[in-house]
């Protein structure tokens, strides 16, 4: 080696200081690992990664958009051909009929406009965690909703402007919820066809949904006179289910 | 006795390592920079060291400094919107090849004199 360590002891200091660094090794290293097999990537391509999202989900929007008008287009076409025979009207009629029903195309009428949020309070850091979850609205808040609302004959329900069909699913993403497959963040505002006063009864019930709420700042229901419900423009596909031939 | 540095190193990463660590995610590039401005540190000091010129206060005011500067601006850069991280990896990488190829050349230079000093013996 190049000088003895009597004469120098800059060596000794140095290794003290190189067991800091390590530990800084070690601890970059496990975080670098976990990162990895977390999401596949180093954190240095995190920048990478958001503006690929932002773009395929402003792609994704585009396309919902364009399904939309396609599917109103559609309608007018059937429409349309229709016009010539009385048959083909009938049968077209019973068509615009079974679409309306299944959902695909937009509802209008009366009805109420429900806004659900997260609690504005801040909860106290003493309150244990189940508590806390009261203040903030649930996949499971928004299926009871939409299910005290059918049972009070409401004819289409839509959250924010996702329509709820027969095969729609509401669950929650981590912190945000999906209804058809889109994530949708509060505030959730719950549009509903049907007679306002039933329905507004119905959910302000003693007892009911809106009172299991600690917070009354949670829950606004609106009654209105005219609302807009957006058909659904999810997959329509049925890969596994086939009609039964009568 | 050049082997401690290395052996103080193994030392610090195995503690380390063994524990169950959980460093937030946004957290982990900033303790990748302070290792780089650590490194940084060690290297400049083995050269000081070589030279003759290492200074206790330098060397350890150094390696704190540094690591939390780097730290320091790259937080910064983040929050104004200039990437100063990159500016830190690309200065602190600079110095520690420039501090390797100098230990090297130290280290073959006294080699090759203590072997004349050997053969004129």
């Amino acid at each position: 080696m190049i000088v003895t360590v009597m004469q120098n002891t800059w060596i000794l200091k140095i290794s003290a200081m190189c067991v800091v660094l390590g530990m800084l090794l070690a601890v970059s290293l496990k975080t670098q690992q976990r990162v990895r097999t977390e999401s596949g990537i180093p954190s240095t391509r995190y920048s990478d990664l958001a503006s690929a999202y932002t773009s395929t989900k402003r792609e994704s929007e585009k396309l919902r958009r364009q399904i939309e008008d396609l599917q109103n287009k559609a309608t007018k076409y059937e429409t349309e051909l229709a016009s010539g025979s009385s048959n083909a009207s009938t049968l077209n009629r019973e068509l615009q009929d079974s679409k309306f029903l299944a959902g695909l195309i937009a509802a209008q009428g009366p009805g109420i406009v429900v806004t659900l949020r997260d609690s504005p309070k801040k909860v106290g850091g003493t309150t244990s965690a189940s508590e806390r979850d009261l203040f903030i609205i649930h996949d499971s808040d928004l299926r009871n909703f939409v299910n005290e609302l059918n049972v009070a004959g409401a004819e289409a329900i839509s959250i924010n402007d996702q329509r709820i069909i027969a095969r729609s699913a509401i669950r929650c993403v981590g912190s945000v919820i999906n209804v058809n497959n889109v994530e949708l963040a509060s505030p959730y505002e719950a549009k509903a066809i049907g007679d306002p006063k039933t329905l507004e009864s119905a959910l302000r019930m003693p007892g009911g949904i809106v009172d299991a709420f600690p917070d009354s700042r949670m829950v606004d229901i609106k009654q209105e006179q005219r609302i807009v419900v957006k058909p659904y423009t999810g997959s329509t596909r049925f890969n596994w289910a086939k009609p039964v031939e009568e | 006795m050049g082997w401690l540095p290395v052996v103080g190193m193994a030392a610090g990463f195995l503690i380390v390592y063994k524990i169950d660590i959980k460093v937030p995610s946004d957290l982990a590039s900033y303790f990748s920079l302070a290792t780089l401005a650590g490194l940084d540190s060690i290297f400049g000091g083995i050269r000081a060291g070589i030279e003759g010129k290492f200074h206790d206060d330098i060397f350890l005011s150094g390696f704190a400094v540094n690591t939390l500067l780097a730290v320091a601006l790259a937080y910064l850069g983040d929050q104004i919107g200039v990437d100063l991280f990159m500016a830190a990896v690309v200065v602190l990488g600079w110095r520690v090849f420039l501090n390797l190829s100098l230990i090297r050349r130290y280290w073959l230079t006294k080699a090759a004199l203590s072997k004349k000093k050997d053969r004129q013996r």
